[in-house]
């Protein structure tokens, strides 16, 4: 049975007219990495914030564990919500005369990290980040990168429960970032809870066991990556052909085995081949059945006899197009509804 | 510990029942005092500073006294103790103009009050603002012992009442300090207007209500009437406990509403 460890319900805000989150209910699970994505002003940020007890929601509910397993409303019991979450919440800043080792030991005593393990804590949240060559340095004199190190180092000194984790990645360089990943997974099998938004679809589908999609301050999706994937309406192969095709071909040669495969293309107004010299080859979109794949398979081999090298499912921007689509679909759908209600 | 400041000041109804729907009040005294601790720390540089300035200016005056020390020794102290205290309001706002709104405005915010409860980095840097004013006046008062012992062989009491008020007076212009700096977003903004209310809006709104003057800078001025009782302003006798309660009444409510706005502002 998984246990709730933050639930948001009928969760809004409203800054004048602007409706930044809009009835957002979500659930997160003990132990699980929730990957939170959506366009910029989606209201990522403005969620996490009300979580943190940063902003008052204009209405709703936010529930967090009280370690029990059982939920108590976040704003009556603020010492569980300070002690057992670490937020990195934005673009953090820190107070420029100080040092990492100092700031890191003031928010522990804040916590209340017991005296004994101050030092300790300290010293394992700065390695996890890379930033213990540092240590004794003015935070004024950091770079981006290394003070956005900090502010992951200061969300989890103090060995939160759940991390609460907004666009930990920014700014940072390719093997910081990959660092950053491994951190969450370490985390991940300490038992940990990771809320975490991000615009790096790739690291998102890499690390989280759900994700939920947000736009416009609407939920507009949540869901393990498979089950998600299920509801996208296309789904692409890559045909690789031995050689490249007569140019005065082509289009004679994309219609016929479009019109082939039509039955197996749930989309009835784009072409669902279209041809790549750069392969050489084709980009076929399908329903994602399997069963259609074996039939386009067949056509393109026994009926059109194409000499075919490579016949795959592209999957390295799963994530990206899922997104994509349903950021878009909510899109028009938003602009119908606005244009029904002008009307 | 919990306090229930929506008992303490019942004043408008629904908007303190909207108040209640916030965070929970969360208040430690171990994380108040770690708050007031770093906030010393932080600023210790302008601690030093204003130990140097405090200990030169009131040294400069004391020595050329001291060459030719006036009869009374309560007389001394009034060209003493009263010079340094027109320095006040450039001292608190150096040290409470910022002190709340930078925050918010530098972003210190998003990491900070995900820590621990908003009440209690109130009461945390407050205090140590309210520390540094008792640093000021501590100076010259600590002084002022030694020059008295050493050059009248006594120590009037009117040197520590002078202390208490002075005390007042700092801590309400921090007040009114820690009030715009709760509202202003910007740091810079906060104190600029802050010390036009105080040295402009105030004073001319003071001066309208007439004597005796219902503002706080008044107090630098009503200051000799503890060395002096019958000392004359102008036309008028001062009356020491009009001051008082003046500064009582900018105080309170200032420090009050600066309390309600920050927990409840936006980061
Ligand atoms: N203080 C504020 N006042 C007014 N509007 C605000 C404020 N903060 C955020 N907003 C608005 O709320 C919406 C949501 O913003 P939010 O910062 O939550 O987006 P986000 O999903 O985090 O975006 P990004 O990916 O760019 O970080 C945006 O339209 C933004 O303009
Ligand atoms: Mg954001």
């Amino acid at each position: 049975m998984t246990q709730t460890v933050v639930k948001f319900s009928e969760l809004k805000k409203k800054y004048h007219d602007l409706i930044a989150v809009n009835d957002l209910n979500l659930e997160i699970y003990q132990g699980e990495v929730l990957g939170f994505v959506g366009p910029n002003g989606a209201g990522k940020t403005t969620t996490m914030k009300m979580l943190g007890g940063l902003i008052k929601p204009t209405s709703g509910q936010i529930e967090i564990t009280n370690g029990n397993g059982s939920l108590a409303k976040a704003r009556e019991v603020p010492s569980e919500l300070y002690r057992r979450f670490g937020f990195l919440i934005d673009i953090p800043a820190f107070y420029g005369h100080v040092t990492p080792r100092k700031i890191l030991g003031y928010y522990c005593r804040l916590l209340g990290v017991p005296k004994e393990k101050i030092e300790k804590q300290i010293e394992w949240a700065l390695k996890i980040v890379k930033l213990t060559r540092w240590k004794n340095k003015k935070i004024k004199e950091f770079s981006k990168g290394m003070k956005q190190r900090l502010g992951l180092a200061q969300a989890i000194v103090h060995e939160p429960d759940v991390a609460v984790l907004d666009e930990p990645q920014t700014g940072l360089d390719p093997a910081a970032r990959i660092q950053v990943r491994k951190i969450m997974k370490k985390l991940k099998d300490l038992g940990k809870t990771i809320f975490l938004s991000s615009h790096m679809l790739y690291e998102i589908s890499e690390i989280c066991d759900r994700i939920a999609i947000i736009n416009r301050g609407e939920l507009i999706a949540v869901d393990k990556l498979v089950n998600l994937e299920q509801k996208m309406t296309k789904q692409e192969i890559g045909v690789e052909l031995l050689e490249p095709i007569n140019p005065n071909n082509v289009n004679k040669l994309v219609k016929e085995i479009s019109e082939k495969i039509k039955a197996f293309s749930e989309n009835d107004d784009k072409i669902p081949v279209v041809y790549d010299e750069n392969i050489p080859g084709f980009h076929i979109y399908y329903d994602g059945k399997p069963s259609s794949r074996k039939n386009i398979h067949k056509i393109l081999t026994s009926d059109l006899k194409l000499p075919i090298i490579g016949f795959s499912r592209v999957r390295t921007s799963r994530l990206e197009e899922l997104y994509i689509e349903l950021v878009e679909n909510n899109e028009i759908k938003y602009t119908q509804n606005n244009k029904l209600k002008r009307r | 510990m919990k306090l229930n400041i929506l008992k303490i000041i019942n004043l408008r109804g629904d908007k303190l029942m909207a108040l209640n729907l916030e965070m929970k009040r969360n208040l430690s005294m171990n994380q108040i005092f770690v708050i007031y601790k770093f906030e010393l720390f932080l600023h210790r540089k302008r601690y030093y500073l204003m130990l140097i300035l405090g200990l030169v200016m009131y040294n400069l005056t004391a020595i050329i006294l001291a060459f030719s020390p006036p009869p009374d020794v309560k007389l001394f102290m009034a060209s003493t103790v009263g010079q340094i205290g027109s320095l006040l309001v450039f001292l608190t706002l150096f040290f409470a103009g910022g002190v709340l709104a930078d925050e918010f405005d530098k972003g210190t915010a998003l990491t900070n009050f995900t820590k621990t409860g908003r009440d209690n980095f109130f009461i945390g840097k407050s205090l140590a603002v309210f520390t540094s004013v008792l640093i000021w006046n501590g100076i010259p008062l600590f002084e002022n012992i030694i020059f008295s012992l050493a050059l009248y062989q006594q120590v009037p009491l009117e040197l520590f009442s002078w202390f208490v008020f002075y005390c007042l007076v700092g801590g309400t212009y921090v007040a009114i300090y820690l009030l715009f700096s709760a509202i202003f977003r910007s740091g810079t903004q906060a104190m600029v207007m802050a010390f036009f209310f105080i040295m402009a809006g105030a004073t001319a709104f003071g001066i309208l209500l007439g004597a005796p003057y219902y503002f706080p800078i008044y107090a630098e001025i009503a200051v000799i009437q503890i060395f002096d009782p019958s000392a004359v302003d102008g036309v008028f006798i001062i009356d020491l406990s009009y001051v008082i309660i003046m500064l009582l009444a900018y105080l309170i409510p200032c420090l009050v509403l600066a309390y309600l706005r920050f927990r409840t502002r936006d980061v």
